[in-house]
């Protein structure tokens, strides 16, 4: 071998295969989760890998009533449904879930409680679900063995097209109006794979193997199929055009739940085993930059194949997906919001209806859902701050009517300390930490002031090249900051112009491709999201900056504008609220993986 | 490709981790018994996990042990005039014993 060491100073190992099974999903596995405070099989389930809501099932006895809520490391008891059922199904979150067939009832939980709504239009056991607690999808199920479809809207259930291959006990994936069903018992057993428009069904490619009694996870484009009939550990990835066999699960099972936003992040709890049942739980996950054996930058000698390799990290297809519901209510136009995807902050704002009034909640997010803190001291909406902030510490700056106020967070409450030098509203932008912040731009007609916070008290430093109101900004710091889009003067014309900071003056660069105010965004100078904003009219557009250009990426799934952002890069961040009338929260995930890489020439 | 028997108790999280699964092979089966690929890092999830060592027989025993007792409980769960379908209906298919790898 190589006297590597010698030459960079390290050695290159020489394997005999690839440390890493490959990029994506190929490189994923499952690994153990919590234990099910009670074991049973046949039970329903709803959410993502880290935040499922279990519900009902069998332990051999009667039906099952029992929910279990998971955080990605254990469950605890919540409150039971008011019907037990085994062999039904679930979809939703984990604060707006429903749970129905078994055989027809439906009940939706709010988080706290489960009640009655109306029934299924045909009662049946063994079904797939799909969707959301207010748009959600029911299809196959028995007896008889049925491809009956029925949509759910919040309130009933409304029959439409069949599938075309009729089946119970199959595995299903997705949103009502993108849709997958896969496997189940046909008389025999099927690997047909049926996609779901909003309207009819579709065959597409099957499975590899003919599977029943399996759970799915997972979106049309990213679904997971794994466990079933003969307590199978086979798992099988779908890219939304065809099946691969990836990883097993370590324990085969059948009539467990599955959950899951893609397939790269998948669970399966519970279910029946070889004379028995079991209350583990597994996660399925791809491959990160933490495993010891898969770092990033490896080099070694391939002997098999004779090739010098090294690992790399390598991003997937962004995705929006959906995420906790803020406890205060419908939130816009936020004084300021900040932190990552799995711990932020948003203070005041705007609430609900035509002539809001402005609120001083603050909320704190933990990946999977908001809890209400201590108020602003003046609650106030269309202000800034520090959007690189953490959830213990950041600063919320000037509002309604042209404040200039400057409020800090320590984390559990909000002081009052020097105001800015220029009272702003109307949104301006702002980037930066409680120690080391900038905000830009606002007030109406639009002005191109910029101020710098030094942890203590505002600067005056060089101004915007545009006079901008309704922007974005974002930034690690004081000296390095991006402003976007917004309106540039009092009728309101929008800008898709992008200006860079380097910490003492700002540069034109390159623009969004859409052209919008009242945007929302988050991120740093080299590595920001924009998304949502008002075109005229609200739009889902989502573009990714790369410190250079902006790149059109996966949509919102609602149109928004006035919404609030936290993330600091353009891989992972949330969109909080917005416009219309919105407390929902979205999460956006680009999905990282290391895989092989052969070094050439 | 060689194997190991275990039995140990699945604690939950970090029972075996995302790193472990990609490093050596790893069934779970009736009876707590876990099937390990026999390399270095088998052996150190072994250790980790205090797993008790079992022969392929022992471990076979165990599996087949649990399933017959499974289906002992089964055999004697009756409702008078139920077919055969509604029992299965009821409690599903009766536990089938296998052979472990």
């Amino acid at each position: 071998m190589t006297d590597f060491k010698a030459i960079k100073g390290f050695s290159v190992k020489s394997l005999a295969a690839d440390p890493l099974p490959g990029g994506g999903v190929a490189g994923a596995t499952w690994a153990s989760g919590g234990n099910l405070n009670t074991t049973r099989q046949a039970l329903a389930g709803a959410g993502i890998q880290t935040a499922t809501l279990v519900f009902g099932g069998n332990a051999g006895g009667s039906n099952l009533a029992v929910t279990e809520l998971y955080d990605g490391t254990s469950y605890t008891e919540v409150n039971d449904l008011n019907t037990g059922r085994r062999e039904f199904a679930g979809c939703g979150t984990t604060t707006a879930t429903l749970a129905f067939g078994g055989p027809a009832v439906t009940e939706e939980f709010d988080g706290t409680s489960w009640s009655e709504q109306n029934d299924l239009n045909t009662g049946r056991e063994t079904l797939a679900g799909a969707g959301t607690q207010t748009a959600a999808l029911a299809f196959g199920g028995t007896p008889p063995i049925t491809g009956k479809t029925e949509k759910y809207n919040g309130t009933s259930w409304t029959e439409v097209n069949d599938l075309n291959t009729a089946r119970s006990r199959l595995g299903g994936a997705g949103i009502q109006t993108a849709a997958l069903g896969f496997g189940g018992a046909t008389a025999p057993v099927t690997a047909n794979t049926e996609q779901f428009d909003g309207t009819s069904w579709t065959e597409v490619n099957n499975l590899n193997t003919a599977i029943a009694l399996l759970s799915g996870a997972g979106i049309q484009t990213s679904a997971l199929a794994f466990g079933g009939t003969g307590q199978s550990t086979g798992t099988e990835a779908w890219d939304g055009t065809s099946w691969t066999e990836v990883n097993a699960l370590s324990i085969g099972r059948t009539e467990f739940v599955g959950a899951g936003a893609t397939n790269l992040a998948a669970l399966a709890a519970g279910g029946e085993i070889s004379g028995g049942r079991t209350a583990a739980t597994e996660e399925f996950t791809a491959g990160t930059i933490t495993d010891t054996i898969q770092n990033e930058g490896q080099v070694y000698y391939n002997s098999t194949a004779g090739t010098m390799n090294i690992s790399a990290v390598v991003y997937g297809t962004g995705a929006w997906a959906s995420g906790g519901t803020l406890v205060s209510g419908n939130r816009r136009n936020s004084v300021v919001s900040c932190g990552v995807q799995t711990a932020a902050l948003i203070a005041g704002g705007f609430g609900s209806g035509s002539e809001p009034t402005t609120i001083g909640f603050t909320e704190l997010y933990n990946g999977s859902s908001w809890s209400e803190v201590a108020d602003l001291n003046t609650a106030r909406a269309f202000g800034s701050g520090s959007t690189n902030g953490t959830t213990g510490a950041t600063i919320a700056v000037g509002g309604t009517g042209g404040l200039a106020l400057t409020e800090l967070w320590n984390g559990s409450g909000w002081t009052e300390v020097n105001d800015l030098n220029t009272g702003r509203n109307e949104d301006p932008g702002g980037a930066g930490t409680a120690t080391s912040a900038l905000v830009f731009g606002g007030n109406d007609p639009a002005i191109d002031s910029n101020e710098s916070w030094n942890g203590t008290s505002w600067t005056e430093v060089a101004d915007l090249n545009t006079a901008t109101k309704a922007l974005v900004g974002c930034g690690a710091d004081n000296t390095s900051a991006l402003a976007f889009g917004g309106s540039i003067d009092a009728s309101g014309t929008r800008t898709a112009k992008t200006e860079l900071w380097n910490g003492t003056s700002w540069t034109e660069v390159n623009d969004l491709n859409e052209t919008k105010s009242n945007l929302g965004g988050f991120g740093i100078a080299t590595s920001a999201i924009a998304f949502g904003g008002d075109t005229p009219p609200r739009t889902v557009n989502t573009e990714s900056w790369n410190g250079t250009s902006w790149t059109e990426v996966g949509n919102l799934a609602s149109a928004q504008d006035k919404g609030n952002g936290a993330g600091s890069s353009n891989k992972a961040g949330l969109a909080i609220g917005g416009s219309p009338d919105r407390a929902t929260t979205e999460e956006w995930t680009v999905p990282e993986t290391v895989t092989n890489l052969v070094m050439s020439d | 490709m060689a194997y190991k028997y275990c039995t140990a108790t699945n604690w939950g999280k970090d029972f075996f981790t995302h790193e472990e699964r990609t490093r050596f092979h790893l069934e779970g089966h009736p009876g707590n018994v876990w099937i390990v690929g026999d390399n270095n890092y088998g052996d150190q999830w072994i250790s980790k996990i205090s797993g008790v060592s079992k022969t392929k027989s022992e471990a076979q025993a165990i599996v087949t042990g649990v399933i017959e007792t499974a289906q002992g409980v089964w055999d004697d769960n009756n409702v008078s005039g139920e077919s055969s379908d509604e029992k299965i209906s009821r409690l599903g298919s009766r536990p089938a014993t296998y052979n472990i790898i």
